[in-house]
């Protein structure tokens, strides 16, 4: 099974929303036909993209592997300390204002500056240092896994803190489920790894996990009252169904963006994070630039009801999962393409990384991985920082990554 | 092959024969749906929380009963919900016909038909109404991905179990 771990749980996962999709209805507004068909388009490329990838795997064998230059290495120590540096900005502004000002800030308003706050000059610098931060995060998450597997402790431990430290200040539980997924890919490439001990280790720490998920909601009078289990199902339920959810608006009802429907496919939106800087850029210096990308990522924040709950509508905004960009822009054939893409990619990836000890594929699969997984959710399309880490390594990579001698 | 790869494989098979048969049974049961969204502003000032429990209910069985419909309703979704001094209705019904003639006035007239029949509960006068239904998705988008599951199914059967003949000099 080495080199199919990261597709198998990629499956399972997406498996889990097309099944929480198809049965979702009553509370909740259900996905269109379309939607659900579009899932069930990526999950079968993707098994094609996996298994095929064998070919590739022979064709990449012949290849040196690629390890961290001292360039490399000096970028990753960089990256610990601009990562440190950004959490400790972060930090300083939450205290000023809770401490000078009685602010406390929400936790949208930690994620963005407020210009009536923070006055124009500082909003651009902080919102700089929040893609700093987002840009480093990637490359702290590689040293992580990376010292993990070399069996160097103490970096990692370092890393673990200022994660902990990133969501305590965020008020977040992101950084932390990052946290578990850097361990999952650490235990999947440990040589040491088997199933059996992922099933003991899974089978030990899920009643806990649910023991403190009843208590922290305060939800154990409730689970008695309406059956085990009941009301925590029906909110995981309720949770994955968001994504298919939001995207049903994109694909099936249309939001009417701009004129944009499932018949108007615009290469502008697969490139919407990227135009969204752009955009920013040009509104920094003053001049109010508005693309088609800019609009999108707006919409995406625009809240739309997904279901109902004691008697009110449920809003959210954003979760478009991986999928809406690439059906909007090519049609169901952009949606194939990712499919197969990542399929083939992660496991040819998983491979080299596992049997090749190769870090430049250590690199990609962590981050296509986490794509992957949590695509569920979120695109890396609409993201500024997902563009800028594919600018910083069309320039760098060949100086970061050096061909280990046969 | 190593016994890594070919158990691979072999778990590959199940999962995408289970997959198989999944989508199988999706497609069959889906091949002459059709979704229907409805989205209903009434004007009201004065209905409360409790009144409006009891028309979503009623409204509920209402289209669950399928009878104005004539059609066998697969999935159903009401939320009502009153923001300011508005009733807002979103009603999903995914209902399976073999009427090819189906048009979306028909699902509007009845549905409105339904919602108007309590107009005298909720006592308040019809703002705005969008309704929009989708067509049944074309035969070969339902059958593409069980062609191409099969296709890998017939692929992996081919790489795990049968063994090329070895060539002899």
């Amino acid at each position: 099974m080495r080199g199919f771990y990261s597709c198998l749980s990629i499956l399972i996962v997406w498996t889990i929303l097309i099944a929480a999709t198809v049965f979702n209805q009553g509370d909740l507004v259900f996905a269109g036909l379309k939607t659900e068909l579009i899932i069930i388009y990526f999950i079968v490329t993707f098994i094609c993209g996996s298994l095929l990838s064998e070919r590739l795997s022979e064709c990449t064998e012949q290849i040196n592997p690629q390890v961290l230059s001292k360039l490399g290495k000096r970028v990753i120590i960089i990256a610990l300390f601009v990562y440190f540096f950004a959490i400790m900005i972060l930090l300083a502004r939450v205290q000023f204002y809770a401490l000078y000002l009685d602010i406390h800030l929400s936790r949208v308003q930690i994620y963005s500056p407020d210009k009536n706050l923070d006055g124009p000059l500082f909003s651009v610098l902080y919102v700089a240092v929040l893609y700093l931060k987002g840009v480093v995060a990637v490359f702290v998450y590689f040293a992580f896994v990376k010292y993990l597997l070399d069996g160097e402790k103490i970096v990692p431990v370092i890393i673990s803190v200022f994660i902990a430290a990133d969501a305590l200040i965020f008020n977040a539980r992101g950084p932390i489920i990052e946290l578990v997924f850097l361990l999952f890919v650490f235990s999947i490439l440990n040589s040491n790894f088997s199933p059996q001990k992922l099933l003991g280790l899974f089978v030990f720490t899920c009643p806990i996990l649910i023991i403190f998920y009843l208590l922290a909601d305060g939800r154990v009078s409730d689970a008695v009252t309406n059956g085990r289990g009941y009301i925590m199902i029906k909110d995981l339920a309720h949770y994955i169904s968001v994504g298919p959810i939001l995207l049903s608006y994109a694909v099936d009802f249309g939001h009417n963006f701009n004129g944009l429907s499932e018949k108007v496919e615009n290469l502008s939106i697969i490139l919407s994070g990227y135009d969204y800087f752009n955009s920013l850029l040009l509104r920094a210096a003053g001049v109010p630039a508005q693309t088609l990308g800019y609009d999108w990522i707006k919409m995406l924040n625009a809240p739309l009801v997904i279901g109902q709950a004691q008697h009110q509508f449920m809003v959210q905004t954003t979760f478009y999962t991986l999928l809406a960009e690439p059906y909007l822009a090519f049609g169901i054939g952009g949606v194939i393409c990712l499919g197969f893409i990542l399929g083939a990619s992660l496991r040819t990836l998983e491979y080299r990384s596992f049997f090749k000890r190769c870090d430049f594929s250590l690199f990609w699969f962590i981050y296509l991985f986490k794509i992957a997984l949590f695509g569920i959710f979120v695109s890396p399309f609409t993201s500024v920082i997902f563009w800028l880490v594919m600018i910083f390594l069309l320039f760098f990579s060949q100086f970061i990554f050096v061909k280990r001698d046969a | 092959m190593s016994s890594s790869t070919y158990n691979s494989k072999v778990f590959f098979l199940f999962f995408t024969a289970f997959l198989s048969i999944g989508i199988f049974f999706y497609s069959a049961s889906l091949s002459h749906s059709i979704d229907c969204r409805s989205d209903v502003i009434y004007e009201d000032a004065d209905i409360t929380r409790t009144d409006l429990a009891a028309f979503r209910y009623s409204l509920m069985s209402i289209i669950a009963d399928g009878q104005f419909l004539d059609s066998k309703i697969q999935k159903q979704t009401l939320l009502v919900d009153k923001l300011k001094d508005k009733v807002i209705i979103i009603s999903q019904v995914r209902f399976s016909t073999n009427d090819f003639s189906f048009n979306n006035e028909l699902f509007e007239n009845t549905l409105i038909k339904s919602f108007s029949a309590h107009k005298d509960m909720v006592g308040s006068r019809l703002l705005r109404k969008n309704i929009q239904c989708h067509s049944i998705p074309r035969w070969f988008e339902f059958i593409t991905p069980l062609m191409l599951l099969l296709l890998f199914i017939l692929y992996l059967i081919v790489r795990c179990f049968i063994k090329p003949k070895s060539v002899s000099s």
